[in-house]
């Protein structure tokens, strides 16, 4: 066997199990994080619909949202230049789930383009900027695009109630009437038994992102909550109301990645992607370690942290996966900004409000505000984050010098997980 | 005259006679036993079977109106002649079903809680309406069901180093299994509305007020997610003991999927 993959080996085995492995420090600090040695990558175009309920489908969507990538890159570029295109959607209503990258390559004019779907449930395209960023950062492609795509508001009510769920444990799950609100609202119940916090902290979380949303021209709903009426919504799984759970939301997004050295050709104002992560988990809350962790997200944040040599200290804005409120909370603790039981008070003290304290958190809104058009979420929060670095978005919403930022796209209830960090400066 | 009466038995009732016994629905209309929101006969004969407790023991049974293969995965032996086995299991035409060497009818003595006639012919329409149902998502299929059956009706387990895996990995060798105790502590729980259950309890969840499932810590470690039996009727916390017990899923394709449901042990 080769010394390299003995190497390889022992760092996925030596003493315990993978997943310790993957969670803590264990003759791994030797190896460079995969893909540091090679060439840096930047994003050098992005955008998006507006997520809601759109009367444009798949295609109408999925163009839009390319176009305005491609007119965000400041100087001349053209998708004839694109060498591969990675799409993430749950291919959610059944209306097009074989290929369905392909459909749409096709309308944004990428036709010869190798493309894919990337399928990792509400993280599709998390993972599809996640592949598309090792196609470059390895020389395979110079210039690759990774979007997302996903159609909800067309179905008729019973119908899209078949197809939400249907990224949890379908056998042993869903066949126990656990549906994504019920599922974290199983986590957010424990979460108060463990730990000093009621549903109270959630209540801050749900209006914050709200009072982001309500300047994002993007976002779904475009409005203020207060507190009293976010505390007594009315109840969806309980501990969870309505004011606790994202919309169902139609949208597409776009980014346009590239390599270090044709990046100047295509822009003043790159926004550098300094680290990249992601890990897994067992898809049933009943089969980890703790339901009140997410350990795909620690793992994934680990890795982007280390890739891009910075704390969480350094980091001006996360656009952090707030598919419910207590995604944002246990979110906050397993990206590494606060300590395990210290989510509540994070959102108490609303630490992550816009321009408030060292952090914003979601300031576009999040999937609570901004929506959650599930395949297109992940890529939606890295447009955000190229938005907000380079100065793009609504005044009102602007995070304040921002320097870095962090995205965290997760998959289910927390089988997959992809964490992004990216800066004005390659670190 | 019976010996013992109205013995509390896995969410149902039992009496016991000399030489036999006859378990019976908890719920009654007027005295008669009728079934509950998600008990059928085949619930009822799977109690029953669990009541008799001795497996090697050979049962004859009518078998119109039963999932055999819930009630085969038990472990007893069925056999087509009555005189071939040991005991009879006769079905009433009412929610109750009486077990006996010989054949012979038991009934059970009148009692039970008396239900809300409106609200159980609501239930029995979903089910028909739900029996009518077809999946446009998320699937369970007959296979993959009846695959698993040993898990989800006996809590067959894997033991794997010092861990045991339930739902089992599929990849083990035989000396590798072990039952769980049906009996655990709920460590968290939730109570969906109707507009928050799953799309397959579309049509009973609105009736009963919405679904509450819990996460339910065996006594090996590890955990499992369940129905609250009836569970409009049982309000759960943490650290609630419970028992798990055969209880209708859903149905969908003409068929009932059958599983364990948990039932509090308090009060």
């Amino acid at each position: 066997m080769s010394s390299a993959l003995t190497q390889h080996r022992n760092r996925l085995t030596d003493s315990g199990s993978l997943l310790e492995s993957l969670l803590h420090d264990r003759e791994i600090e030797h190896l460079p994080p995969l893909g540091c040695t090679m060439v840096n990558v930047a994003v050098v175009g992005a955008g998006q619909t507006k997520f809601g309920t759109h009367t444009l489908g798949m295609k109408g969507m999925w163009h839009e949202a390319s176009v305005e990538a491609i007119k965000s890159v400041d100087h001349d570029f053209s998708l004839d230049i694109v060498d591969e295109a990675y799409i993430g959607s749950t291919a959610f209503g059944g209306g097009q789930i074989g290929n369905t990258a392909a459909l749409m390559t096709e309308h944004s004019g990428m036709v010869g383009v190798p493309t894919r779907r990337v399928e990792n449930a509400c993280a599709s395209s998390g993972f599809a900027f996640r592949d598309a960023w090792m196609a470059v950062k390895s020389g395979a492609a110079k210039i690759a695009i990774a979007g997302g795509i996903e159609k909800m508001n067309d179905l008729e009510s019973e119908r899209k109630r078949f197809w939400l769920g249907v990224s949890g444990d379908t056998e042993w799950e869903r066949m126990a009437g656990l549906t994504f609100p019920a599922t974290y609202a199983l986590m957010a119940r424990k979460y108060f038994h463990d730990f000093q916090s009621t549903h109270d902290d959630l209540v801050h979380i749900s209006v914050k992102n709200h009072k982001h949303g309500l300047f994002n021209q993007k976002a779904h709903l475009q409005k203020e909550v207060s507190f009293e009426k976010a505390a007594n919504g009315k109840m969806v799984a309980d501990p969870l109301s309505l004011y606790d759970c994202c919309p169902t939301s139609d949208g597409a997004s776009c980014v346009i990645l590239a390599a270090e050295d044709v990046v100047q050709d295509l822009t003043d104002t790159p926004v550098w992607v300094n680290g990249s992560g992601a890990g897994s988990d067992y898809l049933a809350l009943h089969d980890r370690r703790n339901i009140t962790t997410l350990d795909a997200t620690q793992i994934a944040a680990k890795q982007a942290f280390e890739a891009s040599g910075l704390q969480t200290k350094d980091i001006d804005i996360a656009e952090v996966h707030d598919c419910f409120t207590i995604a944002e909370l246990l979110a906050i603790e397993d990206l590494g900004f606060v300590d395990k039981g210290e989510g509540g008070l994070f959102a108490r003290e609303n630490r992550g409000l816009l321009n408030h304290g060292n952090l914003t958190v979601n300031p576009s809104g999040g999937l609570k505000s901004k929506g959650h058009p599930l395949g297109a979420t992940g890529t939606g929060q890295i447009v955000e984050i190229f938005n907000q670095l380079r100065g793009d978005v609504e005044s009102q919403r602007q995070v304040r010098d921002a320097e870095f930022g962090l995205t965290h796209n997760v998959g289910g209830s927390g089988a997959t997980c992809a964490v992004h960090i990216f800066g004005r400066e390659i670190v | 005259m019976n010996d013992k009466t109205g013995i509390p038995f896995q969410g149902h009732l039992v009496d016991e006679f000399n030489n036999g016994f006859v378990i019976y629905s908890k719920h009654s209309d007027n005295n008669t036993p009728v079934f509950g929101p998600d008990v059928d006969f085949t619930c009822l004969v799977a109690s029953g079977l669990q009541y008799l407790k001795n497996k090697n023991l050979s049962v004859f049974i009518d078998t119109q109106e039963l999932d055999m293969e819930v009630l085969s995965s038990i472990g007893f032996n069925f056999v087509s002649e009555s005189e071939q086995a040991d005991y009879i299991i006769n079905k009433s035409r009412d929610a109750w079903v009486s077990f006996s060497p010989s054949g012979e009818l038991f009934e059970p003595a009148p009692r039970g809680l008396q239900t809300n006639p409106t609200f159980m012919e609501e239930i029995q329409r979903a089910w028909e309406n739900e029996l009518r149902s077809v999946s446009q998502g998320a699937y369970v299929s007959r296979e993959q069901y009846i695959r698993s059956l040993d898990q989800r009706i006996n809590l067959m387990a894997q033991r794997e180093d010092h861990a045991t895996i339930w739902p089992m990995n599929f990849h083990y060798d035989q000396e590798q299994i072990i039952p769980l105790e049906p009996t655990g502590k709920i460590i968290s729980w939730t109570k969906t509305t109707a507009a928050g259950s799953p799309s397959e309890f579309a049509f009973r969840s609105p009736i009963l007020g919405g679904l509450t499932t819990a996460l339910v810590e065996f006594e090996k470690g590890t955990i499992g997610t369940f129905l609250i039996v009836d569970d409009h009727q049982n309000p759960v916390s943490i650290n609630d003991e419970v028992e798990l017990v055969i209880r209708r899923i859903y149905a969908q394709d003409g068929w009932i999927r059958y599983g364990l449901k948990a039932i509090p042990l308090k009060g």
